[in-house]
């Protein structure tokens, strides 16, 4: 039997604290995701990522119900973001054209069967997208990246940044007209 | 409608721009569908952007997150947390009885550091307050004359050693400037000779070359003189 967010929620208050790793397993990928798309890095992601369920935990009590679960921890997730590209200010434009430190090639998904031309003209776009991404201001790269990646309805996206779905629409409108102009510009480059 | 200004042109102008990503992201009901497919019949701008905007989206579809480690999620309980957690397994009576117990305690360190002493006196207790310099408890009896005759020796005691500081430290900063002016004078007397040596010197350099050229001035005319009319020189 799968528990709904607010049965594990009312279980970790209750005094069942193992409980709330069901939610921590259930929502850390899409947070993840969020982050590292937002923020660039790994390793930033992961810390992030650390952050918000923390902050969740220690608040939990707090959490009103009004809202859903996922919205609320969505908006704590971004909140620590834009923290972090405040701290880091301009280090995260610079950040663009970082690697991971480690290595690892966290930001493209594995082939599969496809074969390598076709990998890396995958690769090569997925690099394209990423530096147009960053490109955006934030309010516009976040619309983007909870609707395109987190498949997130419009009137989520409103309830977790808490403004007027026409807002989220016209940030979205203008982030993908920006996000076709650069594109084009880069490919132009290549 | 609401559209934020983005620093590019757009040739879509047709105040549809809300319906357009609703169409797109397929959120449009179906009368709403309907409607923007009737208008997309005849705007060219729409269109175009439809287009545009498709493109993107496949583009951005190209950046999906491989296989990644799982992220480590510690939930690190703050000593709060775990000390709530810790007394919420005890009864509650034992909860009480450990909060009176450190309540009592905490009284009884906190007056031994005041100095209470606490004893048994004619059947009663006697509290008292303060301790001497060799740690026994105040003589009750000392007056509060005697108090003040104490506290006004240690002033003047005080106050004896505060002037002795004082006049060391100005002894010692007369010295010092008594030296600083004594090296000053030297430095300047020496300085004093080495002038008059060189003016000397120069003087000296000076009547050398005025003699010479007097001298020289001298045999000059000398020869120059015409003597025929008195060879010796003499006017005889």
């Amino acid at each position: 039997m799968e528990f709904s967010d607010d049965q594990i929620i009312e279980r970790t208050l209750a005094g069942e604290t193992d409980a709330f790793s069901l939610l921590v397993r259930r929502w850390e990928r899409p947070i993840y995701g969020l982050s590292l798309r937002m923020l660039g890095r790994d390793e930033d992601a992961r810390d992030v990522c650390q952050e918000t369920f923390l902050a969740a935990f220690r608040n939990l009590g707090k959490f009103r119900g009004d809202a859903k679960f996922s919205s609320w921890l969505y908006r704590i997730a971004l909140n620590a973001c834009h923290s972090r590209l405040r701290r880091q200010g301009a280090m995260a434009e610079q950040s663009i054209d970082h690697e991971d430190d480690s290595g690892r090639k966290f930001e493209i998904a594995d082939g599969g069967l496809e074969g390598l031309p076709e990998r890396l003209q995958r690769d090569q776009r997925a690099e394209l997208v990423r530096k147009a991404l960053y490109a955006l201001p934030a309010e516009m790269r976040q619309v983007i990246i909870m609707k395109e990646y987190e498949e997130l309805t419009f009137a989520e996206i409103a309830e977790i940044l808490q403004v007027p779905v026409s807002t989220v629409k016209s940030r979205l409108y203008t982030g993908l007209q920006q996000m076709g102009a650069r594109l084009e510009k880069m490919r132009g480059i290549l | 409608m609401n559209n934020e200004k983005n620093g590019f042109d757009s040739l879509n102008d047709c105040g549809r721009k809300e319906d357009l990503v609703t169409y797109l992201y397929g959120e449009a009901h179906a009368t709403e569908r309907a409607l923007f497919e009737s208008h997309l019949d005849y705007c060219d701008g729409c269109r175009n952007e439809l287009t545009t905007f498709g493109r993107v989206r496949r583009d951005l579809g190209a950046w999906q997150l491989g296989q990644v480690a799982r992220p480590e999620i510690v939930l690190r309980r703050s000593r709060l947390d775990l000390l709530r957690e810790l007394v919420g397994m005890f009864p509650a009576w034992a909860r009480g009885a450990a909060f009176v117990g450190v309540a009592a305690a905490v009284l009884l360190v906190s007056l031994s550091f005041a100095g209470t002493r606490i004893s048994l006196k004619d059947g009663g207790f006697v509290v008292s307050f303060g301790q001497t310099n060799n740690g026994s408890p105040l003589d009750p009896a000392v007056s509060s004359e005697e108090v003040g005759r104490l506290v006004q020796n240690a002033v003047a005691e005080e106050r004896e050693k505060m002037e002795e500081r004082y006049n060391a430290r100005l002894a010692s900063f007369k010295d010092q400037l008594d030296a600083e002016h004594q090296a000053e004078l030297q430095a300047a007397r020496a300085e004093q000779q080495e002038q008059l040596k060189a003016a000397r010197v120069t003087l000296q350099q000076e009547m050398r070359r005025f003699n010479r050229q007097n001298t020289s001035a001298e045999i000059r005319a000398f020869f120059a003189r015409d003597d025929s009319s008195d060879p010796w020189g003499d006017g005889r």
